[in-house]
């Protein structure tokens, strides 16, 4: 069943918005730059901004259309928001903060459930003003959680916090994802962010939705132009080695791969973000080189962008390389041609 | 200076009491309403709507007097339109608490409305999205986060109805023990031969209520910042 489809435009003032897309999957990366229209875009599915003209359908259930006259009133629409700046409610306890929508009637999480998923015991009988950011943001998760929405907008959840935090709320996301099943669109304007929770995404761009669908769909048809791409990959710990500094990881695929000395359990499961002009192509393996990472693939696409090229390579799992068009030329890469990737282990970027 | 209250003064300060407090009970509602619509809703012609609301505080007095009197007078024109001719208002304690009514339903708008329009509204969105009907959101959002505007905008009227003059004398009548407030029996008292120590006794009475007034919203909007989780 799709999980959101909608077609409509707002105009306000000098503003336009144009959006249109049927998404399906459990979590879509709303992505565009800052300022293009990702909140307004939220605040019209939520019922906050109504739309000029179009349709919106949630589920099964229409929720806006301007032929029909239809218009469902934010309150009736059982979306959860977790806005930017949280917004949780000065005069009341952080109990009652979560408290405040609940409708666990109907199967949804319980407030023990949501007091335990977020660690929120030693909170409740604080007021919200006395709270870290991080603390504040893990409120405002489980109060949208207790409302037993049936689809999750998350607005920027890890701007306002540094990389500390960030990595402290990370997990909560995750947990929230895997713990409800609901639907959810998590919007940033950080690409490398997004992959780590989703690979399908929603392209938003100066007041229009330009595509959606899968990450690398997306590059191949040359639809994200900009920002940084990343390669964000789910690798589980295999072992670490001290004396060298470093710690392997294990793709999906099988392949090893050397990343610097973490810290973390062996087959715990970290998402890696890889940059595609950090890695090398070759032709054949080198020896005597420094390069800890040597990995056989095969070159699937050349997506030829501006003074760029970036070539899809699969090894095992998909990576992203971004070339010269001088090198393309010079070592004749060409789809179906067989290449290693090379990357040093602290190329590799723990991201949470 | 005998500072004991003669029968007639007890009088005064009684019905004084009564008025303020009724035109406060008459005002309390509509006047966080009317506060709360102007501070959310735009509408054509607000700014009429506003005008007037806000007229009491700009008109003399006398003329608002003279208002209710050409309206709800005798033969004032909305007596014979609705009541028949029957509204036996004019000259009573009641017209008193109406023409106080009148008089600080402004300053009870005024207030409300300031507090309100510093009530966050994205509060008031995030409680939408949480499921709660606009009725709700006013009374667990709005209301409790501009409670000490409330409070302020009740003293405000409360004192406003005390001290009001201009208006009740036109509308009400100077009659003792029916509309003779505490204003009124203190101008009566001055224009008599000998009244000054009578005059001095109603001044320092409706200073010391006046004060009170004050004190106590003071206390009740300092306990409310608190609770609201802000330095008071």
């Amino acid at each position: 069943m799709t999980a959101l489809e909608f077609d409509f435009e707002l105009e306000r003032g000098d503003f336009s918005l144009t959006a249109a897309a049927k998404l399906d999957a459990p979590v879509t990366g709303v992505f565009g730059p800052s300022g293009a229209g990702k909140s307004t875009f939220l605040e019209c599915l939520a019922g906050l901004v109504r739309p000029t003209r179009g349709f919106i359908r949630i589920g099964d259930e229409v929720v806006f259309d301007s032929d029909k006259k239809l218009f469902t009133p934010p309150h009736q629409r059982g979306l959860g928001f977790v806005f930017q700046d949280r917004r949780l409610f000065p005069h009341l306890s952080v109990m009652k903060n979560l408290c405040y929508g609940k409708r666990s009637a109907n199967g949804g999480a319980t407030v023990r459930d949501v007091i335990e998923l977020f660690v929120l015991e030693p909170l409740l009988e604080r007021r919200p003003t006395s709270l870290s950011g991080g603390e504040q943001q893990r409120v405002a998760l489980g109060r949208t959680l207790l409302s037993n929405p049936r689809l999750l907008l998350l607005d920027e959840p890890l701007v306002a916090l540094d990389q500390k935090l960030r990595a402290q709320i990370l997990p909560y996301l995750t947990r929230l994802r895997e713990a409800t099943g609901v639907p959810l669109l998590y919007v940033s304007h950080d690409l490398s962010e997004i992959l780590q929770q989703t690979r399908q995404l929603l392209l938003i761009e100066s007041g229009r939705t330009t595509a959606f669908g899968e990450l690398l769909d997306l590059v191949r048809s040359g639809n994200i132009t900009h920002g940084n791409l990343d390669n964000v990959l789910a690798l589980k710990v295999d072992h670490h080695d001290a004396q060298t500094g470093l710690s392997f990881l294990t793709t999906p695929s099988g392949s090893t791969i050397a990343g610097s000395l973490v810290d973390a359990d062996l087959g715990k499961e970290l998402h890696i973000g890889l940059r595609p002009e950090d890695i090398v192509l070759a032709l054949d393996e080198v020896s005597g080189i420094s390069t800890r990472n040597q990995l056989p693939g095969q070159i699937e696409a050349l997506i030829e962008e501006g003074t760029r090229v970036l070539a899809l390579v699969d090894i095992g799992i998909e990576l992203l390389v971004e070339l010269t068009p001088g090198a393309i030329r010079e070592l004749q890469l060409e789809p179906g041609r067989s290449v290693v990737c090379l990357f040093k282990a602290n190329a590799l970027r723990y991201l949470d | 200076m005998n500072l004991s209250l003669t029968p007639a003064e007890w009088e005064a300060l009684a019905l004084s009491l009564r008025v303020a407090a009724c035109s406060l009970l008459l005002v309390f509602i509509p006047g966080i309403a009317c506060g709360w619509f102007l501070a959310r809703k735009s509408f054509p012609g607000k700014v009429f709507v506003e005008a007037l609301v806000h007229a009491p505080l700009v008109l003399p007095p006398v003329v608002m007097g003279y208002a209710l009197l050409f309206s709800l007078g005798r033969h004032g024109f909305l007596s014979d339109t609705f009541f028949d001719s029957e509204l036996r208002l004019a000259f009573t304690w009641k017209a008193a608490a109406l023409a106080s009514t009148v008089m600080s339903f402004p300053l009870m708008v005024r207030a409300v409305r300031l507090a309100i329009e510093l009530v966050d509204a994205r509060l008031e969105q995030a409680a939408t999205t949480l499921g709660a009907s606009p009725w709700r959101v006013f009374w667990t959002i709005t209301l409790p986060l501009s409670l000490p505007g409330v409070v302020t905008g009740s003293l405000l009227a409360f004192a406003r109805s005390l001290g009001e003059f201009g208006a009740t004398i036109t509308f009400a009548g100077n009659l003792p023990g029916e509309t003779r407030t505490l204003p009124l029996a203190l101008f009566t008292e001055l224009q008599a031969p000998g009244g000054e120590a009578p005059a001095m006794r109603l001044a320092i009475i409706s200073i010391a209520i006046s004060l009170a007034a004050l004190v106590a919203s003071e206390l009740i909007a300092r306990r409310i910042s608190e609770r609201l989780g802000r330095s008071a």
